[in-house]
């Protein structure tokens, strides 16, 4: 399934390139997401032909580290703050990262580790998530979610959780319990809020209850995008796109450019990438070799899908505010790295199967990697 | 498969993918819901958020005067107004606007505190027309201060003062509902000025001509960022009176000089031939200067509280009794209706059916001439108790009573034709003869504008027609192109024969020639009226309708002053004389010159406003008729004044009359105005033993 990879690596960029068009269009700093572009590219190939069982080795420790990194980033004087919110790590010259990103692919590595505890071929008889390990999952998932969420930075820790639930939900854990958690976390959601969070509920249900605050981000987002008409208004052309009446229209409301300048045939083709770029991910899922590998692309497809779907379905109207990226598109560095790794762990998983196309898988003990390509193995 | 996922795992997976699908497809719906089905409303929300349309108001069309005379044009000005909702700092920058503009800072604190809480982001304005030292001091004080914005302007200027102001009417700034009954009206927007009364009021949207717009891309913090001139303000049309200023100061300054406080007066002066309005004087009168600069409230209290409401004109946005002038409609009902004709004879024997004519001895044997010369009430008492209220309405209607006018002013009074109905359903009271009695003589219920009387009067002087009265000859663009041009032309005719409507004519040639109205006679000249004194509750109405010259009428004047005391005659018809004497130049003749060497005044300027009238020959023409005339009412005595070659008439009858005086018009006229020539009445004597 090469043509895959490459369809996968096609639409990445188709993506991206789409994102920097409409940054270029509002912020003379795009060239700088570029860079950060270019980087993710050669992230993401590099890691497609790195063997992803190998990254069983280093997910302890990257988890550790983005915790840390989380932990830090609560520090006066090391994080940066942004409105109100601690979300920031400074990097000297090469200029800030956030943690938070980092802590989606930290987890994503954790949890298929810590799900697939031995790597399996995948027609050995599934072993269910147990109670234990569902409970040991949440741990796993609860520092950074709560690290996250009291920066505050709700959208990132929801991503987290949504990581957790999907590869949970994969893996076999009992839809009883994961059901039970998101009635019981519905059930406490009131009471964590913060008042601006439980604002935005309501100016969601209700956006002209306060149509010069809170609601006013989400009304002119909705004009923007519906006074781009099915063509658009053209690149550096919208009025409300190009003299700042959205607020954050690089980053978490950067479809708006989309719309208005681009308009309806642009949101389409950004949602047909999208549509391509998930079921290819799906399709790699599916024909992933062992548990691991699957687990590991059921993480990535879930934080891309998650962030699309919560990010877009915001600017529509159709879900309460809360800040998450557009993968590939918003302004952001961490951001788009992230992304880009994603999907190179998943190409990884893809070249591994294909690799193995008309063989049939090899039963392995205990963390052996025998049936790896030898010329890939270090030790 | 024999590998990949379990069958539970592949479920699992296919469950995902179509809750994500179905979260895309959602996606796709909701971006063509917006894009493509609401892509219109969004749109103009977006337009409306980066672009600010501003609207530059054009130049307001002036007021010139039928000789080309400019009477109310505009002059720039500058203003100081606050989007409230914008300024920082509130206390601070309320104490420095009042230390600009000079102006009490609580008075700024309340104007500004009730904005905010209606409408804190429309436009108030703090002060109309700056002075130049207000304009100063706010230039240097409020440059930085947001939300405050000092902006040329203009505002309007009145040439002529107070002059002929409830014609113009009065400016001020646009009202809340009159903001609203215009909405979706482009060129009516807040902290606009717009014509309240008069003409400014009824030619607003002429006057104001197409507001300019500019569209101003604007970024979110509401900086332009780019201009483009979409419409260039195009000035309001310039309105050419039939307003002769000349008459219409005139008036007023006669006005002024009879009427007391707080009663005040009218003087019309109409063309019978058109309906040309040539002066529409009030008084007491406004001064329209403040309102256009912003009148404030203690000032405009002042106005509305002022016993003598200057604010509304008496020439026609108030009604009264027409008294006798009434007896014109009664006399042409009576003709028309054939109860008499031209040539009947009556006797008035003082009174009739209990109601007193105001010679309380009667006047004997008079023909219809001579009962309107001489105003005999009991003649029309009679008249009025046989013609009964349905046919005396008939001739009010068709004379225009009871209903407004038409002329360009907004808040005409239509006066008041009092019917049965009119009386059971406000009096709760039946219509007895006594009520058609004093009808007749223009007393009761009746109620008629001088405007109203002005178009009665014509449509007597020009044989049944009655014209619209208008003010506005003509419109021409800025730049003087015509746009338009009055072309009159009769509403109606009166069903009135032109031999009876001829037959009051002499009636009422009588009344100036050797009647009530004698002090209106202009050697030279010959006028032809009807005087009216109204009984009220207090000091008598007077009125005075007339027209000249008698035989070819070209000027109708009606005067009427308030609560005047005196009659008619004395009172109000020596107003009309001084105005045709302006109007067809003719001098008062000095004491000591014979009364027949009036002389036209042969000023150059005028005469060639007006060619068609010649100052020689008019008078000579005039005055060489009137021996025929007089012969037609059969007067029984003539005899010469001075070297006047006019000859005087006087019915026997009358020195009946005259004796039993104080009587209607001719012992005040006569005094006061020095006539040389009048004779008969013992009064009149002793005017004209004045003359050497």
């Amino acid at each position: 399934m090469s043509w895959g990879r490459w369809a996968l690596y096609s639409c990445a960029l188709g993506l991206m390139a789409l994102g920097l068009i409409a940054l270029h269009s509002v912020r003379p700093d795009a060239l700088r997401q570029g860079a950060y572009g270019v980087l993710g590219v050669v992230l993401m190939i590099g890691l497609t032909f790195v063997h992803y069982v190998r990254l069983r080795k280093i997910a302890l420790w990257l988890y550790v580290a983005s915790v840390g990194a989380l932990g830090l980033v609560m520090l006066p004087g090391i994080g940066q703050a942004s409105r109100g919110a601690q979300r920031w790590l400074s990097l000297g010259p090469l200029g800030t990262f956030q943690p938070s990103e980092m802590a989606k692919l930290a987890l994503i590595l954790m949890l298929a580790v810590y799900l697939s505890p031995r790597v399996s071929a995948l027609d050995e008889e599934e072993p269910r998530v147990s109670g234990k390990r569902f409970l040991g999952s949440m741990v796993l998932v609860g520092i950074p979610f709560v690290l996250t969420a009291i920066q505050p930075d709700l959208g990132s820790a929801l991503v987290l959780g949504a990581i957790w639930f999907c590869m949970l939900f994969l893996a076999g854990a009992s839809p009883l319990y994961l059901g039970g958690l998101i009635v019981s976390g519905l059930g406490v959601l009131p009471y964590v809020l913060h008042g601006y969070q439980r604002n935005r509920l309501l100016v969601f249900l209700d956006p002209s209850l306060d149509p010069r605050g809170l609601g006013y981000n989400l009304l002119q987002a909705r004009t923007a995008i519906g006074s781009g008409g099915i063509y658009g208004e053209g690149l550096g052309s919208g009025g409300m796109s190009q003299h700042g009446f959205v607020p954050e229209n690089s980053t978490d409301f950067i479809i708006t450019v989309i719309g208005e300048e681009l308009g309806l045939i642009g949101c389409l083709g950004l949602l047909a990438l999208y549509a391509i770029l998930l079921g290819l991910l799906a399709r790699i899922c599916r024909h992933a070799t062992d548990r691991f590998g699957t687990l590991l692309v059921i993480g990535t497809t879930a934080m891309l899908s998650f962030q699309i779907l919560v990010n877009l379905g915001m600017n529509l109207g159709m879900m309460p505010a809360v800040g998450i990226p557009l993968p590939f598109i918003s302004y952001g560095g961490s951001s788009l790295l992230v992304s880009f790794a994603g999907l190179g762990i998943a190409a990884s998983v893809a070249r591994v199967a294909r690799g193995r196309e008309g063989t049939t898988p090899i039963p392995l003990d205990n963390s052996d990697w025998e049936w790896v390509t030898r010329s890939q193995l270090q030790d | 498969m024999e590998r990949g996922l379990s069958l539970s795992g592949r479920f699992r997976l296919a469950f995902m993918e179509a809750t994500v699908g179905l979260g895309l497809v959602a996606l796709a719906w909701r971006f063509q819901q917006l894009q493509r089905v609401q892509y219109d409303e969004h749109l103009r929300n977006a337009r409306l958020n980066t672009i600010a349309v501003e609207r530059s108001t054009a130049a307001r069309g002036r007021f010139y005067d039928a000789r080309g005379h400019l009477l109310v044009s505009n002059t720039p000005s500058y203003q100081v107004w606050v989007r409230p909702g914008e300024i920082e700092k509130l206390p601070d920058a309320e104490k420095l606007m009042a230390r600009a503009l000079e102006i009490p800072r609580e008075e700024i604190d309340k104007k500004i505190q009730k904005a905010l809480k209606k409408a804190p982001l429309e436009p108030l304005v703090l002060a109309r027309v700056l002075t130049q030292h207000q304009l100063a001091r706010s230039l240097s004080m409020l440059r930085d201060l947001k939300g405050v914005y000092v902006e040329a302007s203009s505002h309007r200027r009145y040439h002529y003062d107070k002059s002929a102001a409830g014609v113009f009417g009065y400016m001020g700034e646009i009202s809340e509902e009159e903001l609203a009954r215009r909405r979706g009206h482009s060129e009516y927007t807040a902290r606009d000025m717009i014509g309240k009364t008069g003409l400014e009021n009824f030619y607003d949207s002429t006057l104001r001509g197409t507001k300019g717009i500019e569209n101003h891309a604007v970024d979110a913090l509401g900086r332009s960022v780019n201009v483009t001139e979409e419409q260039a303000p195009v000035a309001g049309l310039d309105l050419h009176l039939t307003i002769d200023i000349e008459l219409q100061l005139l008036a007023e300054k006669l006005l002024k000089e009879a009427i007391t406080y707080p009663n005040g007066g009218a003087v019309v002066v109409m063309d019978p031939r058109t309906g040309r309005v040539k002066a529409l004087a009030s008084a007491p009168n406004f001064d329209p200067r403040p309102f256009a600069r912003g009148i404030g409230v203690k000032e405009y209290e002042a106005l509305m509280k002022d016993k003598s409401v200057p604010l509304l004109s008496r020439a026609f946005e108030t009604s009264f009794s027409p008294g006798s002038t009434f007896k014109l409609v009664t006399s042409s009902a009576g003709l028309a209706e054939k109860l008499c004709t031209g040539d009947s004879h009556f006797y008035c024997g003082g009174s009739y059916e209990g109601h007193n004519c105001f010679v309380r001895s009667g006047h004997g044997n008079i023909n219809f001439e001579q009962s309107l010369a001489l105003s005999c009430d009991v003649v029309y008492y009679r008249m009025a108790d046989q013609l009964g209220i349905d046919r005396l309405r008939k001739y009010c209607k068709a004379y225009g009573l009871g209903s407004a006018t038409g002329i360009e002013l907004p808040s005409e009074d239509t006066g008041l034709v009092p019917s049965p109905r009119y009386k059971k359903k406000y009096w709760h009271d039946q219509w007895y003869s006594g009520d058609n009695i004093n009808m007749g003589v223009g007393q009761g219920f009746l109620l008629v504008t001088p405007l109203q009387m002005a178009v009665v009067t014509s449509a007597v002087a020009n044989g049944g027609s009655v014209y619209k009265p208008y003010l506005v000859e003509k419109m021409m663009s800025q730049s003087g192109s015509l746009k338009w041009k009055n072309r009159p032309v009769p509403v109606r005719h009166l069903p009135v024969k032109p031999q009876m409507l001829a037959a009051i004519r002499r009636g009422m040639k009588g009344t100036v020639k050797y009647g009530t109205g004698a002090a209106a006679q202009i050697p030279g000249l010959e006028i032809a009226g009807k005087t009216g004194t109204v009984e009220t509750n207090g000091q008598n109405h007077t009125w005075f309708v007339s027209f000249a010259p008698a035989d070819k009428p070209e000027l109708v004047v009606v005067v009427f002053l308030e609560k005047s005391g005196g009659f008619g005659g004395g009172k109000a018809a020596p107003i009309a004389k001084q105005i045709y004497m302006k109007y067809f130049h003719i001098e008062e003749p000095k004491p000591g010159e014979p009364s027949g060497a009036s002389s036209p005044r042969g000023s150059a300027a005028l005469a060639a406003g007006r060619a068609g009238v010649s100052g020689s020959s008019r008078p000579a023409q005039a005055s060489g008729s009137s021996p025929a005339r007089s012969g037609d009412a059969g007067s029984n005595q003539t005899r010469r004044a001075g070297s006047s070659n006019s000859s005087k008439a006087r019915p026997a009858g009358a020195s009946n009359s005259s004796q039993a005086r104080p009587a209607e018009g001719l012992p005040a006229g006569a005094s006061g105005s020095a006539q040389p020539h009048l004779s008969g009445t013992s009064s009149s004597q002793s005017a004209a033993a004045k003359k050497p």
